[in-house]
């Protein structure tokens, strides 16, 4: 690989324990505990509305929480906000656009965005945006308007831009959301990549248990705002737990010589 | 560098993915070049607009001395302007027509049309409302019960200085229940702001109603339509000193946030992801919007459309990103109000129209014909 050197990093844990996130009196995730390692993809699961998303908040500061989560072993808390963009990509599940927003200036925000008026974009910068581009597959659609892209092409244009913060922890809420099936495995191979070629803590949430126990080094389930399970995919994505949490049949075969887990 | 397990279960996909991104690297390299070239060509286009539209300022200066009843040459009105600048004494015939009536009536209209063309572009990035404008969060129809409030109360000598005030009163008690409403239960959304912005706009302007017919006299008002309509008419000198301050602090402080402002586009939990606190920079913005209005607002009335359809027609040739929309649709704004109350003088000689009646005209035209041409397929 051309630019292995820099494209490599030396990634912090994240280390979430006893984190409770309420609003008003409304507590939606309780004293939730995990670890992510770096060069793993963690994937978070749970039916709807057991607080995978607002977890996540937490983690990139859209939340406050009582608990602690760490990163590399500093709290977050600790982090500037220089250092939490430095440090944390994030994929939201957010479509929203300014009209007239170039996709190539969507993707370059995510190097520039705590830049003054005057800052330029320098070489590396240039190249993170270019790379990022390239693996989302969206060099093509740089010059297109942001709201005149499909749902899937912004999908991956915000991807683009998580990517191209280049970060240590990377966080994705449901990113392969309005994806066709193509580009959801290329994504999910890409967080793969991200994690076992270059090292970086990959935090995911995800509705696809297929996927999860594919691509999943570690599985987080989470269900009424606790930690269910937690541990590697076939020890969590049982039949029995699956009936339980989500009232589907499922099981386990195997396909060309691996275990895929399938859904009824 | 941390564990890098063999890719157990999956050798193809991490190939395919290394790759993908192999692949890549020599368009990259091309790529690369071409990039910051465009970054250029677009600082370059930003920087000929506003050179542009302040040289179109300047201009509009020069046919604001000219025009009206008693038309002036350039050569004169030039030379009036230096005996202005420089503490020479008039020439008795004429001169003063220009020196204290004209030209401050043309600085004026530039320097609200700057803060409206300003004002429009935070506040459609603020509330993430391409239909946003200067009225939209309850400060210009408070500024005008404000301003109404006074007329009709106050007799007539002391109207010169206590309309501004009422005004500037009224567009801080506007923007206060806006804001007061908007986060009543949790944070200020968009959504919310917008919502209690309707509210609180629709109640002032029902007062103001209220107080205009209750006051029952025919020359107030006529008055309190006048400005309501808005206009620069009547500027003096001395009037411009807060404005201008407002504007420049305003612009440098807007400048430095500019970034911060593209964030917000995107989204409140995006924002917080990219190192915004959407909240925080929400409530910093609207209290400067609320100030460049109030002062806007006191000094001129309420001039409307100016701060919908500028940002927009900037839009479409510098991009939205706000370091360079924010300067172009200041200098933009101002070289159109400029001319706006040109026009507005010479249309009907020897009345005049009021500015905001102009700048409605042609700014709902000109949207109209943005609409059509240039956003579609993005709407």
């Amino acid at each position: 690989m051309k630019h292995t050197n820099s494209t490599q990093c030396t990634a912090g844990a994240l280390t979430v324990e006893q984190v409770t996130v309420s609003v008003g009196r409304t507590i939606l995730v309780r004293d939730v505990s995990f670890h992510a390692a770096p060069g793993e993809v963690t994937v978070l699961v749970g039916p709807n509305g057991s607080g995978k998303s607002t977890l996540l908040g937490g983690v990139f500061g859209a939340r406050t929480f009582s608990g602690e989560i760490r990163l590399g072993g500093r709290r977050l808390t600790e982090l500037s906000r220089l250092e939490r963009v430095r440090r944390i990509g994030v994929l939201t599940q957010e479509q929203d656009a300014a009209l007239g927003t170039r996709t190539r200036e969507a993707v370059e925000l995510g190097r520039t965005a705590l830049q003054g008026p005057f800052g330029r974009l320098s070489a590396d910068d240039d190249r993170h945006v270019a790379q990022a581009m390239e693996k989302a597959a969206v060099t093509h659609l740089a010059a297109r308007d942001l709201a005149t892209l499909s749902g899937g092409e912004r999908q991956r244009t915000h991807l683009a831009r998580v990517l191209a913060q280049h970060t240590e922890l990377i966080i994705m809420d449901e990113p392969t959301n309005h994806l066709d099936i193509g580009h959801q495995r290329t994504i999910l191979r890409l967080l793969t990549a991200l994690a076992r070629d270059e090292g970086r803590t990959v935090v995911v949430a995800l509705h696809d248990l297929t996927a999860a126990a594919q691509f999943g080094d570690r599985v987080v389930l989470l269900a009424g705002g606790q930690v269910q399970e937690t541990g590697r995919p076939r020890q969590v994505l049982t039949p029995e737990v699956i009936a339980a949490h989500f009232d589907v049949d499922a099981q386990w075969i195997e396909v060309a010589g691996a275990q895929r887990l399938i859904i009824d | 560098m941390k564990i890098l397990r063999p890719a157990a279960g999956t050798p193809a996909d991490t190939q395919s993915a290394r790759t993908e991104s192999t692949g890549a690297g020599r368009s990259e390299a091309a790529r690369a070049v071409r990039a910051p070239r465009r970054h250029r060509a677009r600082d370059a286009l930003t920087a000929a607009l506003v050179i542009g539209m302040l040289a179109l300022v300047v201009a509009g200066f020069g046919a604001s001395g000219m025009v009206g009843s008693g038309e002036r040459s350039l050569i004169d009105v030039l030379g009036i302007a230096y005996r202005r600048a420089w503490g020479v004494d008039y020439v008795p015939d004429g001169d003063l027509l220009v020196a204290e009536l004209r030209l401050p009536r043309g600085m004026l209209a530039a320097i609200i049309g700057a803060s409206l063309g300003l004002v429009g572009c935070v506040l459609q990035a603020v509330v993430r409302n391409p239909l946003a404008d200067s009225s939209i969060l309850g400060g210009t129809s408070g500024a005008a019960l404000g301003a109404v409030g006074v007329i009709a109360l106050a007799p007539g000598a002391a109207l010169s200085l206590a309309i501004p005030t009422g005004a500037f009163a009224g567009a801080g008690v506007g923007f206060a229940l806006t804001i007061l409403l908007a986060s009543a239960r949790g944070a200020a959304s968009p959504l919310k702001l917008v919502l209690a912005g309707m509210a609180v706009s629709f109640l002032l302007a029902a007062l103001t109603d209220f107080v205009i017919i209750a006051a029952g006299d025919d020359r107030k008002l006529r008055s309190a339509i006048f400005w309501q309509l808005g206009s620069v008419a009547g500027a003096q000198w001395g009037d411009m000193l807060l404005p201008v301050f407002v504007l420049v602090c305003g612009i440098a402080y807007l400048l430095v946030r500019a970034r911060r402002l593209d964030t917000l586009a995107f989204g409140d939990h995006t924002a917080h992801a990219l190192g915004t606190h959407p909240g925080r920079l929400r409530a910093e913005l609207i209290t400067i919007c609320a100030l460049i209005v109030g002062v806007g607002v006191a000094a001129a009335g309420g001039i409307g459309f100016v701060s919908l359809v500028i940002p927009h027609a900037v839009r479409l040739v510098v991009g939205t990103a706000h370091r360079r929309l924010l300067p172009a649709a200041a200098a933009t704004g101002a070289a159109f109000l400029t001319w706006a109350d040109v026009v507005s003088r010479v249309i009907t000689p020897p009345s005049e129209i009021p500015l905001g009646v102009i700048t409605a005209i042609i700014g709902s035209t000109v949207f109209a014909v943005l609409m059509i041409t240039r956003m579609r397929g993005t709407l």
